[in-house]
């Protein structure tokens, strides 16, 4: 990963005075990549020509040996919920959907959550979350004896991504690059440790689903009242989701699409007093400053797991990082 | 800390420790004996369970991982929590490397009655550690916290079914009813017999390199009278039978194989490691020793859980975390 944006010059300069060898990629391009990604997973095949020779790859936070590891060695297709991120100034691209992958008899669905980034037309670096419906987290091998509930499922029950984020931004009202992470990060920084009287930045109409379940806007209850209401965003971090998270670090924004207002990121979520960790990808619609839209995927992690991308430092901080 | 494969230190083990800490300026002690050892370890418990860091007894650079993270040490994961010291205390002294290793219970998160709600008298752990000693500090701490959460749930959600109860016990409580260390293990090996650190080292991999893809054909250098306790539960009577003819094909890699204290004095040898199912994507997150006699292991006991797949242990390179060759760690 790159500290500094050398890409927006591929973007500024002419083609002509550009010595890039290719192109940069834009919005179709880099979501063809992703494509091309699961293909290649699906097929478990690293081609030469789609991965560079050093690629770094990730799963769930631990790096591996890209092919034949993890979910590249147990998918058996492609889902169909599919929601893009693509983030031409930084030459990558992010991603929610769901694949099958093959366990014993069965195949079940997983929902991922993926960054690729694009150098020179082949894929460098990629990060993957597989959220497994493994349904408990047993230390003696057991299984659950139920079903287990899966986030696959539910993501893929919603069908495609909401209307609100296919929108486009009017031009004039775009906001920059540094902006629309900020606001995102409101959402973060409002959640840690929080006593419900932060800085919520939510629309009136804000909504968010975490792992397909509708989070906001059905009935629940207001622990301030007792009675059960619905509760909007914003109400719902001014009384109900208060002293829950206790820090929210490795805050890695990873993709921002200015034309749509989109911004994605991966972070954890830490509960010191339940020794619990969520690790998390979520994504934000922002309009004017405000967040309307939410969308989340998790599971539970091992505490205090980095990134498997950041420093120490940087993934115990709760700073926000602007990953190029 | 160092790792190097399989080099030589022997010549500083038969140094005469006390007779070094005597003659030694106080500033700069000498190397600590196997009962100064075992109480660095009682010093960290007490530490821990008080939720204080100290320059006397921690380097102000101290490592600190638990369950394979880097965490800062002081207020997070058990230390956050630590609420008093169990019964089981296995102790595994290394005085060539100065390394202590260690199985053991504690407890966290016991509270006092509080109104209608009676006192809570905390939950048992299992606790796999190494501490490193330089210059009279710890300086390096490595430790495994195998909690009981065993039902709680991945992925959360309103519509998540209950767990069913788990088969078996949790692993705290389990490794507490052991009582102490099993007899065998106090017994010293007869100083004409003592293995090298090698050639320990070199016993204790064949059974990892034997259970990982195992076909029932390798080299299980075990005696007869061989048993396993895993998470404080017997696995086995029979180590080489079973070897040889039910744990095949289960395990597929062995990876970031750490071999952190050796006690040549009574033949044991402690690691850390990751027991990889790749086609169940599950990996065991493992502290397991051998007491080894004659190039034989007679007795083996292990702790371990759930680990994120592939997850590496805090202290090893990418290429050391995966890869299968042991690792002398000093």
């Amino acid at each position: 990963m790159r500290p500094l944006p050398l890409l927006l010059l591929a973007i500024a300069l002419p083609a002509a005075a550009q010595q890039q060898p290719r192109p940069a990629c834009d919005r179709a391009c880099l979501e063809g990549y992703v494509d091309r990604y699961l293909d290649a997973m699906d097929a478990d095949r690293v081609d030469p020509a789609l991965f560079a020779r050093e690629v770094k790859f990730t799963e769930n936070g631990a790096q591996l040996p890209l092919g034949g590891e993890g979910l590249w060695l147990r998918m058996s297709g492609k889902g169909t919920y599919k929601f893009y991120i693509p983030d031409i100034e930084t030459q990558q691209v992010a991603f929610i959907g769901t694949v099958r992958e093959r366990e014993r008899d069965q195949d079940l669905v997983v929902a991922i959550a993926l960054r690729l980034r694009i150098v020179d037309g082949r894929i460098t670096e990629v990060e993957q979350l597989a959220i497994r419906p493994e349904g408990v987290l047993t230390s003696n091998g057991e299984r659950p004896a139920m079903r287990p509930v899966s986030t696959g499922e539910r993501v893929e029950k919603m069908g495609a991504p909401h209307a609100v984020f296919r929108e486009a931004i009017a031009e004039a009202k775009r906001a920059s690059r540094s902006e629309l992470i900020k606001t995102a990060n409101y959402y973060f920084s409002g959640l840690q440790g929080n006593d419900g009287k932060g800085y919520y930045p939510f629309t009136d109409d804000c909504d968010r689903y975490e792992n397909g379940n509708h989070a906001t806007n059905v009935p629940a209850r207001n622990p301030v009242t007792g009675e059960t209401e619905v509760l909007s965003c914003k109400k719902q971090f001014e009384v109900a989701l208060r002293n829950v998270v206790s820090r929210v670090r490795d805050r890695r924004f990873v993709a921002v699409d200015r034309e749509r207002g989109i911004v994605f990121a991966f972070g954890f979520f830490d509960h010191h007093s339940i020794n619990w960790t969520w690790q998390i990808a979520e994504l934000f619609k922002i309009q004017d400053g405000q967040i309307r839209r939410i969308e989340a995927v998790f599971h539970r992690s091992a505490f205090g797991l980095n990134s498997g991308w950041s420093t120490y430092e940087q993934g115990i901080s709760d700073q926000p990082q602007d990953i190029r | 800390m160092k790792t190097t494969r399989l080099a030589c230190l022997i010549g500083f083990a038969a140094l005469p420790a006390l007779a070094l800490a005597v003659t030694n300026p106080p500033a700069t002690p000498g190397p600590c004996n196997r009962s100064c050892l075992e109480g660095f370890v009682d010093k960290y418990l007490d530490a821990m369970q008080a939720h204080k860091v100290s320059d006397e007894l921690f380097a102000r650079d101290v490592k600190f991982t638990e369950n394979g993270i880097r965490l800062p040490l002081g207020k997070e994961g058990l230390w956050f929590n630590m609420s008093g010291k169990g019964s089981y205390r296995f102790y595994v002294p290394d005085i060539e490397t100065q390394q202590v290793a260690f199985i053991g219970t504690v407890r966290y998160g016991a509270a006092p009655a509080t109104g209608n709600a009676p006192a809570n008298p905390g939950t048992l752990a299992a606790l796999a550690l190494r501490l490193k000693i330089v210059d009279n500090r710890i300086t390096e701490v490595e430790q495994l916290a195998i909690r009981p959460d065993n039902t709680q749930q991945v992925t959360g959600g309103a519509n998540a079914p209950a767990a069913p109860p788990p088969r078996f016990p949790p692993t705290g409580e389990a490794v507490e009813k052991m009582g102490r260390p099993h007899p065998v293990f106090f017994e010293a090996i007869p100083e004409a017999r003592r293995a090298t650190r090698e050639e320990l080292i070199k016993t204790a991999n064949y059974y990892f390199a034997g259970l990982q893809r195992n076909d029932g054909k390798g080299y299980y250098p075990f005696t007869d009278d061989c048993v396993r306790f895993e998470n404080g539960i017997t696995t086995t009577t029979q180590c080489k039978k079973q070897f040889q003819e039910s744990v095949k094909g289960i395990v597929s890699r062995i990876r970031d194989r750490r071999f952190v204290a050796v006690d040549r004095e009574r033949g044991i040898v402690y690691a850390f490691g990751f027991f990889d199912h790749d086609r169940i994507n599950w990996t065991w997150q493992l502290a397991e020793l051998f007491k080894i006699e004659d190039g034989q292991i007679r007795r083996i006991e292990a702790v371990f859980h759930r680990a994120p797949y592939g997850i590496p242990s805090g202290w090893s390179t990418y290429e050391q975390g995966m890869s299968e060759e042991p690792q002398d760690v000093r």
